[in-house]
Parts: C-alpha cells; structure tokens; sequence
C-alpha cells in the first residue's frame, strides 16, 4: 500500500477536502454524524442534500462544470440504478471528474432485501463511457484508490467496503487504478476476484493446494477499464479460470473476463463464474448466511474449483 | 387556424434562420423551437452577459436550454451572434456536423450542458449556480424547461433544492406552449396551476407573454425577483409561432419530412410576418 491511507473513504474525503477546495461531498441523507469535522472545518465543501439521486448527480455534474471535484455518496443501489441516465448523460457524457461512493454493496443489506442489494452496479457501469468501476478488497485499498482517483480527476464509482472483509495476504505490490494484483501464483487455475471475495477466494486457493490443485488468485478491484495487456499475462497457460464476484454473473467481472479473453482469441482456459444467478436477491438474513447460500465462502469456492476440475 | 400574431424584423430574420435550417436538415423540432425563440432572443440580445468570442469568460451567465429539442433556436441566436458562422445552421443534423437534433456542449461554442433527454437541464443549472455563488461569481443562470417536461420528477427535485439552497442566482424559465408531442398539456398531463405550483415550491414567479420581447427583457432585467429566492418566469407562448400550418398542432412537434409545399407555405408565413402582417 502507498499514500496516507489510513481510516476511511471518508477521510480520505476530508483531507483530500482540506488539501483543495474544488473537492466538495455530497451526500444523500445518509447517517446522521458522518464526515461531521469536515462540515465543521470546511462547511461550503459539505452538502447533505435530500432523497433525490437524479438531482444529485445533476448538480454534482453543474459544480464539476464550474471546476468543483464532487463525490457524492448515498447507498450504492440508489446511487447506480435510481439515477442511471443521470451518470451517463450528466456526468460521463459531459466528461467530469465526479466520484462515486456506493455504501452497502453486494450483498451487504440482505437483511433490507431486493430494493437494497446491488448486485448489478459492475453491469451497469460497465456501459458507462469512460466510467471507472472500483470493488476494493478492503478499506485499506480503497482509501489509496480513492486518493489516487480524486487525485487523477476520474469520472469513477467505487463500492465502499463495510470494513469487516478478510484482508488479502500482506504485501501484494503496487495498488493502482486499472492494476490487477497478484496474489498468489499458480500452474493449474487461477481465481480471478474482486471486491470483497478477494480474501475469501485468497483463502480457497489456500484449501486448494492442500488437495493438489495448484490455483493462482489475482485481485481485479478494477473491473472497468480491464487492460487485457494486464490480465492475459497473469493468466498465463492455466487450464481453468474462476471468477468470483458478490454480483450477478451476468455483466460484471465474469463477463468482462470472458470478453477480454474473446477478443484476445485466447481459446485455452475453460471459464468458471461464481457469482449470484439471475434472480432477485431473497430470503433475507444475514450477509455471510446469503454468500454461503450462493456459494460465495472460501470453502464453496474451493469447492466448486475441486467440482470442475475432477469432474 | 389563423393567427393573429405581429412580429418585428428581427424575430422574422430568426425564424428564417431556423425555418431555413430545419428544411436543410429535412425534418427536426418545428413547433418547440418558434415557441421558445424569443425567450432565447431576449436572454442573449438584452439580459444575459456573455462574449461570442469568448464562450468560457468565467463571469458569463449561463444558459441551458433544458428543452433540448428546442435547440434549433439556440443555434439560431447563437450563429446570430456570432459563436460560430452562421452557415453552419446549414449543416444541421448532416454526418459530422456540430450541429444535432440536440444540443452537445463540447461540440457547440455557447451551448452550456448537453440536453435531450428531458429533466436534465435543472440540476445541472443549481449545482452551476451553487458553485458559482461559493466563489463570489457576479454570473447567474437561466435554465429554460418546456412545460411537458414539467412531467419529470427530476424537474420539481432540482426545484426543491434551488429554494432550499436560496439560489437567488438562478432564473428558471418555463417555455409555457400548452402543447406536448401528442397533444395539450391539459389533457396529457395537467400542470396547472403552474405559478402556484412554482411558488409553492419556493420560487418568486411572474408570467409573461413569451413571445413580447420588450416584457420579457424588462421582467428579466430585473431577476431577482426576491433576493433569498429561485426566480422563475412563466413565458405563455404559441408552438410553432409564426408559422400558420405549424401553430398549435401536435403533428408539428416533429417533423419527420418536409412536403415541398410545407416548405412553401413555412416560407410564405414568415413572408407575411416580414410584411407586418399575421403569420
């Protein structure tokens, strides 16, 4: 990790605030007290604003306009599906250096069910002209791919992580908008993750090797733009790739693999996607009952990687 | 149907602009453009502040046409002052050209925001008004909406948010034609009473005749109309002013064609305008 990442997205909001005031937040009425020193300290670059995500996005794209670098935050499905032609008319069309911070993703409300869960925002994003779509593994990751974000000017939406993820094994190189990184290498499979999985799929190549499949983890938090220059080479001649992702397999991570590996005519490795089927989210309970349901654990993951393999 | 309708040369040189360019084109928006141009005439000629040869002078005030598809008038009085030549209106819609059936701001020298999909424009007018109020700006900015669109809940947040926000720097105006692609506001989606609705929603609001130039310039010289409050300016016009075969009709919403007699009878309306006589 480089940069002064510590804390959260928000504080790297706040000092990213105080350094320059073209940075502003935008918040949707969410929870009373956040970011409260940053209004305190810098109250013309604090705005809580209403339950109006279509307007929000607008505005924000009016301040960006007049050279403000808004990051306007609001939980993530009201923040990607309420407001879509917002994002891509207001924000992307007119080229803008706006943020996006959408708070609960995945899986994370299924307690609050199918109108909280955002499950597609990585397919939805994906056709968002010069959209960069970030699923961080890890707070830690996010504050320094947020900095660099804010930092570069990039029109960008990030899923903010709830902060209880299972961290990756230490020391992975460089964290880089559009860099993959590399886990752990491996001649037979390679699991390819993102967001919050990524320690969870760290740890099923773990229980992998222990069976004799030697399985390679690399972390894509960049799903969009994905550089196959970056990917192909970490695939490498591996008989299978597995994708896992707390998202619909259709249209996020999954699919942008099975493209890039398309158009690279890179016929080898069969594709295995692990993600949520295309069904609303139900049932209720808690997150980690809902990714064992979809077989989105370590152990479910090593699993369906052992299932294909001697099948 | 007649109209009775007067106009001066300089409204009459206009709409040849833009008759002239919707028929280059071969088809476009006939009836929302005449409804709105003289809101846009008296915005650019007399009230708001702004340099053709410098479209991005930071103290400009800002214009969004929010009724995008209202654009051909915007190219009109743009050309006429001068952001880009006035041949180019000849290129509307053809491959390449700057020039669409909707206004592109990085492709057009004075178009502020790009609009078309309808609820846009307003938002992105608070948070310009917003921002330029924070760092002292003397610029204020005037979003023009159609009255159809008034049926986009966008619309009436980005309202809310203006009279929260006592955006006394922003002027909304409604291009108030009564008529949407398929027909009457009042029978498609009513918006009345729309002054009470404005004003309910935290506007100091006027109504004027949208097509009298002198009044609109006068009530818009003196915005705002209160010091803590979003203005907004009810402008009753006609759809497709000035044009006999167009005025009211749904059908000249859109054109997807032009008869050659259409156009014969767009260019004799506008030849009897120029005469001082009806449309």
């Amino acid at each position: 990790m480089t940069g002064s990442a510590g804390g959260s997205v928000f504080d790297v909001v706040h000092r990213a605030a105080s350094k320059d005031p073209a940075v502003v937040f935008i918040g949707s009425d969410i929870a009373p007290g956040l970011l409260s020193e940053m209004q305190r300290e810098l109250p013309d670059q604090f705005f809580m604003e209403g339950i109006q995500e279509q307007h929000l996005i607008g505005m924000a794209a009016g301040m960006a306009l007049e050279g403000l670098r808004p990051v306007v935050c609001t939980i993530a499905t009201f923040l990607v599906r309420r407001c879509f032609e917002q994002v891509l008319i207001d924000a992307a069309l007119h080229r803008l250096p706006i943020v996006l911070l959408g708070t609960g993703p995945g899986l994370a409300y299924t307690a609050l069910g199918p109108t909280h869960c955002c499950v597609d925002d990585f397919a939805l994003l994906r056709v968002v002209p010069g959209m960069r779509v970030i699923a961080p593994s890890t707070m830690a990751e996010a504050n320094v791919l947020l900095e660099e974000g804010l930092a570069r000017g990039h029109l960008l939406y990030l899923r903010v992580p709830r902060g209880d993820e299972v961290p990756l094994p230490a020391a992975n190189g460089p964290v880089a908008i559009g860099v993959p990184i590399g886990v752990r290498p491996g001649r037979d499979a390679l699991i390819v993750c993102t967001g919050g999985l990524a320690g969870q799929a760290a740890l099923a190549a773990g229980q992998l090797a222990e069976d004799g499949i030697d399985a390679g983890v690399i972390h894509v938090h960049t799903i969009k733009p994905l550089d196959p220059a970056a990917l192909l080479p970490l695939i490498g001649d591996v008989r299978l790739v597995v994708t896992v992702e707390e998202h619909l397999r259709s249209g996020g991570l999954g699919t942008a693999v099975l493209e890039t590996l398309a158009d690279a005519r890179f016929g080898h490795p069969a594709v295995l996607r692990l993600g949520l089927p295309d069904e609303f989210v139900a049932g209720y309970g808690t997150h980690e009952q809902a990714l064992a349901e979809a077989g989105l654990t370590a152990p479910a993951i090593a699993s369906a990687v052992r299932e294909w393999w001697y099948r | 149907m007649s109209s009775d309708w007067r106009t001066d040369d300089r409204s009459v040189a206009l709409r040849r602009l833009v008759v002239d360019a919707l028929v280059s084109a071969g088809s476009g928006h006939v009836g929302p453009s005449l409804s709105c141009l003289e809101i846009l005439r008296s915005l650019y000629d007399g009230v708001a502040r702004h340099r053709p040869g410098e479209p991005q002078w930071p103290d400009r005030d800002r214009v969004i046409l929010s009724k995008g598809h209202g654009c051909v008038a915007l190219y009109a009085v743009l050309a006429d002052h001068g952001y880009f030549g006035v041949d180019t209106l000849g290129t509307l819609c053809a491959r390449g050209s700057p020039l669409g059936g909707h206004p592109e701001r990085h492709l057009v020298p004075g178009v502020e925001f790009s609009t078309g999909s309808l609820g846009h424009g307003l938002s992105a007018g608070v948070g310009m008004a917003l921002a330029l109020r924070r760092r002292g700006s003397p610029s204020r900015v005037f979003v023009v909406l159609g009255d159809g669109e008034l049926g986009e809940g966008s619309v009436w947040e980005a309202l809310m948010s203006a009279a929260h926000h006592r955006l006394a720097n922003l002027c909304v105006l409604i291009d108030r034609n009564g008529l949407q692609s398929s027909g009457p506001t009042a029978e498609v989606l009513d918006v009345e009473p729309l002054a009470a609705k404005l004003t309910a929603f935290g506007c100091a609001v006027r109504q004027a005749d949208g097509h009298d130039v002198g009044l609109l310039t006068s009530l818009l010289t003196a915005i705002p109309f209160d010091q803590a409050r979003p203005s907004a300016l009810v402008c009753v016009t006609t759809k497709g002013r000035g044009i006999e075969l167009a005025e009211n009709q749904a059908t000249w919403h859109y054109r997807g064609s032009f008869t050659d007699s259409e156009v014969a009878a767009m260019r004799g309306s506008l030849d009897r305008l120029g005469r001082g006589a009806p449309g």
